[in-house]
């Protein structure tokens, strides 16, 4: 996430993908400079007007990693009110799983992602273990339940 | 920057699911392009950093005056559609839950302080919509309603 991004003032459907790897999932790294802290959230975007939200996923992980995804699973829905950079944001979270259609961004150590306004930021691999209290911040934080009960 | 709001984006919406002896609240209303009659659960939208549960229990309090309890969560739909000729697009949380007052289960129809032009909430079957015999909206509910209800 760029930091001049602001989230926009209004309730947002958005969409997002876990995608897993060896037990690992793939999450890109952003910094609040008002909390002092670096995040990790996984990969997606905002569902346009009278987009599916499939549709949505397939679109905005093109745009951001170039690749096209296949096997999509919706898993649930996430409601995220929080505050970045300072701003209130909102958004509605359809969470889904998929896979990438060419298996070569499963060898990367770190995959480019673009936004759409030319500024790019990093994805990693990350295991789950390297979340939670004390130790690595992923948003929204209800996915870190979510991976767990996954797991099991 | 993506600040602005813009005029046509997909709308955070949450309907409540009132659900007694095999029926429903919903309000009526009709399409005069489409020329339908169709049926839709009490609720509206999300507001800015509230939450689904508590805008549903805000909605039914301002459409009908009445207080709401057992808020639940079933699930999340897509509603890409028409309405009177102009194209919406909703992401609507579905929940269920009981009105405090019980007396409400027992009347025909509920009157609306604000809503459905109609000015009152009815009571359906909830077997009245497979198949669209008769038209329940949004798409998914009865698909949603049969899974959780029967």
């Amino acid at each position: 996430m760029s930091k001049n991004y602001k989230p926009p003032q209004f309730t947002r459907p958005l969409v997002i993908c876990i995608f897993s790897h060896n037990g690992n999932i793939l999450v890109c790294e952003g910094t609040d400079t008002v909390k002092n802290e670096t995040f990790y959230r996984p990969a997606g975007g905002m569902i346009e007007f009278q987009e599916k939200a499939e549709d949505a996923l397939r679109r905005e992980i093109k745009e951001e990693t170039g690749e096209d995804i296949k096997n999509i699973k919706y898993l649930t829905t996430i409601e995220n009110i929080f505050t970045y950079e300072g701003t209130p944001g909102h958004e509605i979270i359809l969470v889904y799983d998929a896979e990438f259609e060419d298996g070569e961004i499963y060898k990367k150590v770190q995959v480019k992602i673009t936004e759409s306004n030319d500024t790019w930021y990093n994805a990693y691999w990350k295991s789950p273990d390297e979340f939670g209290n004390g130790k690595l911040k992923l948003y929204p934080p209800e996915l870190l339940d979510l991976l767990k009960n996954k797991n099991h | 920057m993506s600040h602005h709001i813009p005029p046509k984006y997909a709308r955070a919406q949450a309907l409540c699911i009132f659900y007694n002896k095999g029926r429903i609240l919903v309000y009526e209303a009709t399409d005069s392009v489409k020329n339908e009659t169709f049926y839709r659960p009490l609720g509206g939208g999300i507001h800015f950093q509230e939450k689904g549960a508590e805008a549903a229990k805000r909605e039914i309090l301002e459409e009908l005056g009445e207080e709401t309890e057992d808020i639940r969560y079933l699930g999340t739909l897509e509603n890409i559609y028409m309405y009177d000729g102009e194209p919406g697009h909703e992401i609507v949380m579905i929940f269920d839950g009981k009105l405090k007052n019980e007396v409400l289960y027992s009347q025909d129809r509920i009157k609306t302080i604000e809503g459905p032009k109609s000015g009152y909430a009815v009571w359906k079957n909830i077997d009245d919509f497979p198949e669209n015999k008769q038209i329940l909206y949004p798409d998914g509910l009865t698909e949603l309603l049969q899974n959780h209800f029967e």
